[in-house]
């Protein structure tokens, strides 16, 4: 038992399964398969921007630029469909926006060694006033065509459910199974180690941060697609809650230790408290109140479990 | 033996990490006003047992009996307050604040409520009378030399009017009159009625400086005899638990042809006109003093730090800029700071040892699981790692074993050249002689090894050829038959100027 406490990733299921409980003791709807499964488009948006942070994290860093990203995506998506380019065409440059963005980012932090919390924090100007100027601030209308990857269903699962799972999947795959995976842990423990092993440390850094900037930018089409337009105000405070995600999922924000499958879960329970608390009628300031009382809970516990570790070894 | 009081007293602690036992039952004391030596290959327990003392570490059984008080959940503040103090080989103070700021950190004096600075000066002022010193409390610590900063350290410990006194490897970084210097103030301490551990790998100073010797081994008490009855043989012999042989046999090697080719390396006001040479199966050690920029000439060659001028040659081939491309080249370093420059402590053993290796392991960016196993196998088998066991933190070693997994990782990227800065550094006398076989060994096998280290014996030990930096420059050269006398004399020479 007391190993299971020291479980991160187990306390995160039980957390889970006390907030389902006490939501469907509030409402009738909740535990059915339709409310779940229209819950999952919110869940995999705020997952998929959990992903790309939960990377940057391992390596030590941070990205707040995350929300502005998303925003500056969907204007590209909306001014290029605007402009009559093809559709699948113009997804992809938004993605490429949005590598482009993270490449910015990683350069300013790794080759140019400058704090990433400060660089992200301007870019997050940056790009946000990007966004607004090029769309003039109104919202854009995208075709029809799109709306399927923001409305529609692969079977009975909404197409964003089955895109961000299958993110996931592959990355932390990826992580496991690749040479990236364990470069950028020892990058995220001790990057001087790292830099004497012959590890390109700057590049797989950088990697790290163009990542991010594509996942920012795969759901700011995601968004767009589902309230079928674009607009350069989504997304804000959309970093807040990538890094709720991140630590609560039992990263460490010195690097090193993140874990997939936790921020996935916390994902899942961040956004069914919020879904909760927004069936219970409770305004949206009370629930940034609770949820950044999660995220102060969060880290607590992560300390608290690190310090015993620690003591271990 | 008449009796005397207990200053500090162990009763049959265990601690394990893990599966791994690391103490088995500790009985241990310490009488007042005694200088104790405790001594052990590394991990034998010493730092764990010191730790548990100190109450860095909770003990899984047992008790810690201090001044006749059996403690509870120990932390590092009660065992303070119990008048425990520890002084670490790495001093833990703040090179950016002053002394005086240093001295009273967390327990700083106030007066009204207000820091009292006048007050804390004269306290300082006192101790540092008392010990015999003439340090400005206003100085920062950076701007301390090692051996300042050692008795700072030890005045830290006098203000918490420490009973119990900790020190390990206090010396390691001290001259001969420093050394004699705290020598004198550990008399005094103990007249005083302070008790002392001491903690050294230095044979003579043990039996200069201490009244009884404990050794430890594998987690035990082999035995505690006073300093005048133990002989060195006895001391080694429970060390190692066997007869040791500090002789090194150097086999007669086949010299093969250059493999590393140094001409006119400079670089800024770090070194200037560095030329030498590393032949194939043969063992270069480059001597000198500390800061004689020895360290920077090697980071320049493994493509750590840049330089401007002068080349660099590896079997004829200029050797590239980035450290990745030199150590495809088949040159590796073993850099001097494990901890932060060769170790990630925080993950496996295992991973340690293919994390460089990887490019070859790997198929386009993806790990082979087994061909990892099969690698990291042969490391700990061929290196003898203790624990013979690679799925613990890298931390979790003992220093010798850390540096064997930092050498397993790079032996496992195959290379032709071995440059292994300051290798036996924190390295107890056991694992210092396995070390030295397999550079041996290494060498016989035809790679070349160059090795920077500022341990005369270790040089007259091991060289095939050394090549002595003084200042930034190149000394002098001589052959590994050398004495130390002349070593030493290229090293200093002109120092004065």
């Amino acid at each position: 038992m007391k190993k299971l406490v020291k479980n991160n990733f187990f306390v995160l299921i039980l957390v889970l399964v006390i907030v389902m409980a006490v939501m469907s003791g509030m409402s009738d709807y909740f535990l059915t398969a339709d409310y779940l499964l229209n819950a999952t488009r919110f869940i995999s948006e705020t997952s998929m921007i959990g992903l790309g942070m939960t990377l940057v994290i391992l390596t030590g860093g941070i990205d707040l630029s995350v929300g502005s990203m998303m925003a500056l995506s969907s204007v590209c998506l909306g001014l290029t469909c605007q402009a009559g380019i093809p559709a699948g065409l113009a997804a992809a440059v938004s993605l490429l926006v949005g590598i482009a963005g993270g490449a910015l980012n990683g350069y300013a932090v790794c080759k140019m060694n400058l704090p990433a919390l400060i660089v992200t924090l301007a870019t997050m100007g940056l790009f946000r006033g990007i966004a607004l100027g090029i769309s003039g601030g109104s919202a854009i209308p995208i075709p029809k065509s799109l709306y399927f990857l923001g409305q529609g269903s692969i079977g009975p699962l909404p197409v964003q459910l089955v895109i961000t799972t299958t993110a996931y999947i592959v990355i932390a795959f990826f992580i496991y199974k690749s040479n990236f995976g364990i470069y950028l842990k020892g990058i995220g423990y001790n990057e001087e180690v790292a830099v004497f092993s012959g590890i390109k440390v700057t590049w797989n850094k950088v990697k790290a941060y163009m990542l991010s900037g594509f996942f920012a930018a795969f759901l700011g089409i995601l968004f767009t697609c589902r309230v079928s337009s674009a607009k350069a105000d989504y997304g804000s405070n959309y970093e807040m809650d990538a890094i709720t995600i991140a630590v609560f999922g039992g990263a460490s924000l010195a690097g090193g230790k993140v874990s997939f499958a936790g921020s996935y879960i916390a994902a899942v329970i961040i956004v069914l408290i919020r879904l909760g608390l927004t069936t219970a009628a409770i305004q949206t300031e009370i629930q940034s109140v609770i949820i950044g009382l999660i995220l102060i809970l969060a880290v607590a516990f992560n300390n608290f479990v690190a310090s015993k570790k620690k003591i271990e070894i | 033996m008449t009796e005397q009081s207990f200053a500090l007293k162990t009763k049959d602690v265990y601690k394990s990490f893990g599966g791994n036992h690391v103490l088995k039952g500790i009985d241990f004391e310490l009488y007042e006003g005694e200088v104790q030596a405790l001594l052990g290959i590394n991990g034998a327990g010493k730092s764990t047992l010191i730790k548990i003392i100190s109450g860095a570490l909770g003990q899984d059984r047992g008790e810690v009996v201090i001044g006749g008080q059996t403690t509870k959940n120990l932390t590092p503040s009660k065992a303070q307050a119990l008048g425990i103090a520890t002084i670490y080989q790495e001093t833990s103070l703040y090179p950016k604040l002053s002394v005086l700021e240093n001295l009273f950190v967390g327990k700083r004096m106030k007066k009204r409520g207000l820091l009292d600075w006048k007050g804390m000066e004269e306290v300082s002022k006192e101790i540092f009378k008392r010990l015999g010193v003439d340090i400005n409390p206003y100085e920062k610590m950076e701007n301390l030399g090692k051996a300042s900063a050692q008795l700072v350290e030890i005045a830290k410990a006098l203000t918490i009017n420490a009973k119990i006194l900790i020190m390990d490897e206090p010396t390691s970084s001290l001259s001969k009159q420093e050394t004699e210097r705290l020598f004198e103030i550990v008399r005094m301490l103990k007249a005083e009625g302070t008790s002392i551990i001491y903690i050294s790998h230095r044979m003579e100073e043990i039996f200069q400086i201490t009244d009884r010797v404990t050794v430890m081994r594998d987690g035990k008490i082999i035995g505690t005899k006073k300093t005048k009855e133990a002989t060195t043989e006895w001391i080694t012999r429970s060390m190692l638990g066997k007869e040791v042989n500090n002789s090194l046999e150097k086999s007669r090697r086949h010299v093969g042809e250059i493999l590393l080719d140094v001409q006119n390396l400079s670089s800024g006001n770090l070194f200037r006109n560095i030329s030498f040479q590393v032949h194939r199966g043969e063992i270069v050690v480059l001597s000198g003093l500390v800061g004689a920029g020895r360290t920077e000439v090697m980071r320049a060659v493994f493509g750590i730090d840049g330089f401007d001028s002068g080349k660099i040659f590896f079997k004829g081939a200029p050797v590239k800029r980035h450290t990745w491309d030199v150590i495809k080249q088949g040159i590796v370093m073993v850099p001097e700071d494990r901890g932060r420059q060769g170790l990630v402590k925080e993950i496996s053993a295992a991973e340690n040892m293919v994390m460089a290796a990887l490019p070859e392991i790997s198929r386009m960016g993806i790990r082979n699981r087994d061909k990892e196993k099969e690698y990291v196998e042969a490391q700990v088998k061929g290196l003898l790692l203790n624990p013979p066991a690679a799925g613990l933190d890298g931390g979790a070693y003992s220093g010798g074993n850390q540096q064997k997994i930092v050498i397993g990782k790079w032996l496992n990227t195959h290379p032709e050249l071995l440059i292994l800065d300051e290798p036996t550094c924190g390295v107890d006398v056991g694992a210092k002689m396995e070390i030295y076989k397999l550079i041996v060994s290494l060498a016989e096998e035809g790679k070349g090894i160059l090795i920077v280290s500022s341990d005369i014996e270790e040089t007259e030990m091991i060289a095939d050829r050394i090549v002595i930096m003084r200042q930034g420059m190149i000394a002098g050269e001589l052959s590994g038959e050398a004495d130390k006398n002349a070593i030493l004399g290229l090293a200093l020479a002109g120092k004065e100027e």
